[in-house]
């Protein structure tokens, strides 16, 4: 199984929405403990080693490389 | 963590480790073992456990070396197989280390969140690490004999032997191991009995299941090793599985004998 990227939410705003909203009025250390415990949660309901990896490269792909990429540009 | 805060610490010190190993266990005629060859951090048992599997592995090569009967190349093995045990250890101790005695903020913040969710879920309780106990190490090993018939389960070559309960007739062993034990802790064919007994060399112990000399009263020991009748595994002194046969031959137990002793 590889990691599936095209859109599965019929409704993809309220998925976003909801996970924004999960954060509202957190402090940025309660929102980074709210987020490890969804990483592990959904992580384990997936249940494949494959597809976390394909997540994790993925993740760091475009958020580190696109974080230095813009670095570089400034 | 002790669900009361009613106590006073009379004592405190730190506990240094170390996670290392030697490159090489054998060192001409110098073999290393247990903590001269690697040190792990004790979480796991692995330090007493490996020390032991190491003269485990060693005592027998060591024995057929010094008596003429196997190439001195037969101790590479001890090093192959042991290293790689090495291995497996220290990385699942530094993982238990690390689970413990997080390095960075996000892993301890990851590690509150595992025991946060452990409360009420079975993943969260199965993600906390306070050691893993230590299992024997399958070797990818040049004493094994690759299966040449079909398997599916059963400890593959390589692999240390299950045990079992088995009903002696006339003899007190209560499980498999107390068996091999008994038929001298030496190379033995495990035999699941088809008529005729196998045909094995000579100074190859013989432990027959559901022939005249043992039955198999839950059918666990059938289970654990796929059995099918006829099916014979060729233990080593060590215990550990050097080859398995559907229909074992004279010529197939030879092979796989000099392959398990370093003749080849």
């Amino acid at each position: 199984m590889a990691l599936s990227t095209s859109s599965n939410f019929a409704r993809p705003d309220d998925a976003f929405r909801m996970i924004v909203e999960s954060h509202r009025g957190l402090a940025d250390t309660q929102s980074g403990d709210l987020d490890a415990a969804l990483v592990l949660i959904l992580a384990n309901h997936i249940g494949d080693l494959d597809v976390l990896r394909e997540a994790i490269a993925l993740a760091k792909r475009r958020v580190l490389e696109a974080d230095q990429q813009q670095q570089q540009q400034q | 963590m002790l669900g009361h805060s009613n106590f006073e610490f009379e004592w405190i010190s730190l506990y240094k480790f170390q996670c290392r190993r030697m490159e090489k266990f054998n060192h001409g005629r110098v073999l290393f073992a247990g903590d001269a060859a690697h040190q792990v951090s004790p979480f796991g048992a692995r330090g007493a456990n490996s020390g032991l599997e190491d003269a485990e592995n060693l005592a027998w090569k060591l024995d057929r070396v010094l008596r003429g009967l196997s190439p001195e190349r037969l101790l590479e093995s001890y090093h192959i197989e042991r290293s790689a045990a090495a291995d497996e250890n220290i990385r699942e101790s530094t993982r238990s280390t690390d689970f413990m005695a997080p390095t960075t903020h996000q892993e301890a913040r990851l590690r509150k969140a595992v025991l946060a969710l452990a409360k009420e879920t079975d993943f969260g309780k199965r993600m906390i690490n306070g050691g893993r106990l230590s299992v024997p190490s399958v070797y990818e090993t040049p004493l094994s004999t690759t299966d040449a018939d079909a398997w599916s389960g059963g400890p593959r070559p390589g692999s240390s032997m299950p045990d079992a309960p088995i009903a002696g007739r006339g003899c007190s062993a209560a499980y498999l191991t107390e068996a091999f034990i008994a038929a001298g802790t030496r190379f033995t064919v495990l035999a699941f009995a088809n008529g005729a007994a196998p045909d094995v060399p000579p100074d190859v112990g013989v432990i027959s299941i559901g022939g005249a000399d043992f039955a198999d009263p839950t059918g666990l020991l059938g289970a654990r090793y796929d059995a099918a009748p006829g099916s014979a595994y060729l233990l080593r002194p060590d215990g550990y599985i050097a080859a398995r046969f559907r229909h074992p031959t004279r010529a197939g137990i030879e092979a796989a004998l000099a392959r398990a002793s370093g003749l080849n």
